[in-house]
């Protein structure tokens, strides 16, 4: 016998019998309720659901197209059916027409069961599509919040108003916290009202509960509260719990665990007001909707992760920089003021040049410390740039100037042969760095021999070459070199950590040019930094 | 009328005394601090004011950034020029309230440059 809830619109109780009588013969269970008036059928929907309404044509004070119109008052989609020993078929196709499923004159009410039967189907798979279509729009709308670009706050409360009103009458999403806390971090309700309710956003995740956020989130299964006002006594145990449901007068509530890298993220919830229930169906939407958010959760947490370890990075790197510049000041000032008295005091003959020795060192560490700090800060990230109008041939010349002693000590003689003139807008302190790691290449590599440096432009870009004589690089290195800490050759019988090639590279990437290396004709290497020229100076 | 002194703040003894002997080799007359609240405290009592204040940002107490803060809020000091030591290869001296920046380490003639184009006699 299959069980069938049907809402009877009938003055006469032996019709009524009549009606229920058949049904039990087509193997239905019935459980009716006889309604003779228009309060009553109000009432009667109102009050529980129905599978079928079956309704007599003319009641006393009452009509199948009076009851017609009460069920499609409600929006419902119950298959109405006109059972009545007056129905001609004139009025039966009229009811028809008006949204009536059927109509049974009572000679014929031997096929009624036949058709509720197929009404029930009927009803049912047009549930089915409504659902079916009314996921496929949820899903939908999640896909394009979850992937709009914005705050992620923003975004969580974009996300708790779409379940509403078609899958639930409120949402929430609770996440964890340190400390074993839960947060309510966005909460949307069918009456906006409620959304303002005085809360405290946080509680503590309750170990003993057995329903509710907490329950869920150490279970990792989802949960189902079909009939809250049933579970109110283990409602006391999870304050989350409680509070979501007694705030908001929950009739059904439905939990789901999101999940993610470090475990468990957080718990959705979902809940239904009035005589609104959550179902099966709901769980199973629920749970591709929390997998979904999920997703987007955990990218936008290791995100926040990332943000926050680059900023610890930062915020270190200040703070080295600071306590390694620091003594290297002190020491390049003590060093200055001893080498200037000592050519003042024409100390012993060998005096003041080994004072400029060390300054030569600290500066040479300084160097060091500088290259160091950049490395760690552009391991990750941009190098930002602070542009000025520059005259290239101009700070060549200042960074030869700069390396006179260390070209002395490497025997190299510096030609410089540089085209004046050639403008643009570059970071100085960058170019700089740049062309001075270039030429202590060249001096390093390259002792004994002639180093030449040439600035040049031509089809609006500059560029610095630096050609040395030295022990040049085999051609499979010629890339690998600009790499960090990598060198063409052993670290032991050449100094540096390597990090000047790929400083220089960072620098002119950053500006939009090049940087690279050729192996001379006759031996040795040429480096090429290249840079874009200032606009106007293309057409000069 | 007396010389001007300048006024060097830096929280390390060491450097703070290598910049006072460079300075004083140049001809300069020193005051030194070792903080910001320092710092204010010897503003408050010089007669005449510094002709520049050199100035470290990173100090504990009271740093860089907050004693020019506070030296803003006090308009008799707002003639005195200062000079920071800074982290970044070019601060916003407008933002910070200050006329010139060096970068540690900082060599003899850079430093003594700086000062001479911005210390007031």
């Amino acid at each position: 016998m299959k069980p069938l809830r049907a809402l009877v619109v009938e003055d006469d109780p032996e019709d009524f019998m009549l009606v229920e009588h058949e049904l039990r013969r087509g193997g239905f269970a019935p459980e009716m309720l006889r309604v003779e008036t228009q309060e009553e059928m109000r009432e009667a929907l109102r009050g529980r659901d129905w599978d079928v309404i079956l309704s007599d044509f003319r009641l006393p004070v009452f009509s199948a197209p009076e009851a017609l119109r009460v069920l499609h008052e409600t929006g419902l989609d119950i298959p109405l059916l006109i059972v009545s020993g007056t129905v001609g078929e004139q009025e039966g196709l009229e009811m028809m027409r008006a949204g009536a499923r059927d109509y049974f004159p009572k000679d014929r009410i031997a096929r009624l069961a036949a058709a509720v039967t197929r009404e029930l189907a009927e009803a049912e798979a047009r549930r089915a599509r409504v659902r079916a279509e009314m996921e496929r729009a949820l899903l939908a709308r999640v896909g394009e919040v979850l992937t709009a670009p914005m705050d992620f706050e923003q975004w969580l409360a974009r996300l708790v108003r779409l379940p509403i009103p078609t899958l639930a009458d409120c949402c929430a999403i609770f996440l964890c916290e340190e400390g074993d806390s839960l947060r309510l971090a966005a909460l949307a309700h069918e009456k906006s009202e409620a959304e303002r309710l005085e809360h405290e956003p946080r509680t503590r995740r309750s170990p003993e509960a057995s329903i509710g956020p907490s329950h869920v989130l150490r279970t990792g299964q989802p949960e189902l509260i079909a009939d809250v006002a049933e579970r109110q006594a283990q409602l006391t145990q999870d304050p989350a719990h409680q509070r979501f449901v007694s705030a908001l007068g929950l009739r059904s509530a439905l939990y789901v665990p999101l999940r993610g890298h470090p475990g468990a993220l957080g718990v959705l919830a979902l809940g239904t007001l009035g005589r609104r229930r959550l179902g099966r169906e709901d769980l199973v939407m629920a749970q591709e909707l929390a997998r979904r958010v999920s997703l987007v959760l955990d990218n936008a947490l290791l995100f926040q992760e990332m943000q926050d370890a680059v900023r610890l990075r930062d915020d270190f790197l200040t703070v080295a920089a600071h306590e390694l510049r620091t003594p290297l000041t002190t020491l390049q000032l003590q060093l200055g003021a001893l080498t200037q008295r000592a050519r003042r005091d024409s100390a012993a003959p060998d005096f003041s040049e080994r004072l400029e020795r060390c300054q030569r060192q600290v500066r040479r560490l300084g160097t060091l410390v500088e290259a160091l700090l950049d490395v760690s800060r552009l391991s990750s990230g941009q190098m930002l740039l602070q542009p000025e109008r520059v005259d290239l041939g101009e700070l060549v010349a200042e960074v030869v100037d700069r390396h006179a002693a260390e070209a002395q000590g490497a025997r190299c003689e510096v030609r410089l042969e540089a085209r004046p003139g050639l403008y643009g807008q570059w970071d100085r302190l960058r170019v700089d760095q740049a062309v001075s790691s270039l030429l202590s290449n060249a001096l390093k590599f390259g002792s004994g021999q002639p180093v030449e440096v040439r600035v040049t432009g031509a089809g609006g870009v500059a560029r610095v070459e630096v050609g040395d004589r030295g022990i040049g690089i085999p051609p499979e290195q010629l890339e690998r070199i600009f790499e960090r800490f990598e060198r063409a050759v052993s670290s032991r019988s050449y100094g540096g950590l390597g990090l000047g090639l790929y400083l220089a590279r960072r620098v002119a990437e950053a500006h939009g040019g090049h940087v690279w290396a050729q192996a001379r004709p006759g031996g040795g290497a040429a480096f090429t930094l290249e840079l874009p020229l200032e606009s106007a100076e293309v057409h000069a | 009328m007396k010389a001007r002194p300048l006024l060097v703040v830096d929280d390390d003894a060491d450097l703070r005394e290598a910049i006072t002997d460079v300075l004083r080799d140049a001809g300069y007359e020193v005051i030194v601090a070792s903080n910001g609240r320092n710092a204010l405290e010897v503003l408050a009592r010089s007669n005449p004011l510094p002709g520049l204040v050199l100035l470290d940002m990173m100090m504990p107490v009271l740093d860089g950034a907050g004693f020019l803060a506070e030296v803003r809020k006090h308009p008799q000091f707002a003639a005195v020029p200062v000079v920071v030591f800074s982290a970044s290869a070019s601060p916003n001296l407008q933002e910070l309230g200050a006329r010139g920046w060096v970068r540690k380490p900082v060599d003899l003639e850079a430093l003594l440059e700086v000062v001479s184009q911005h210390a007031l006699t």
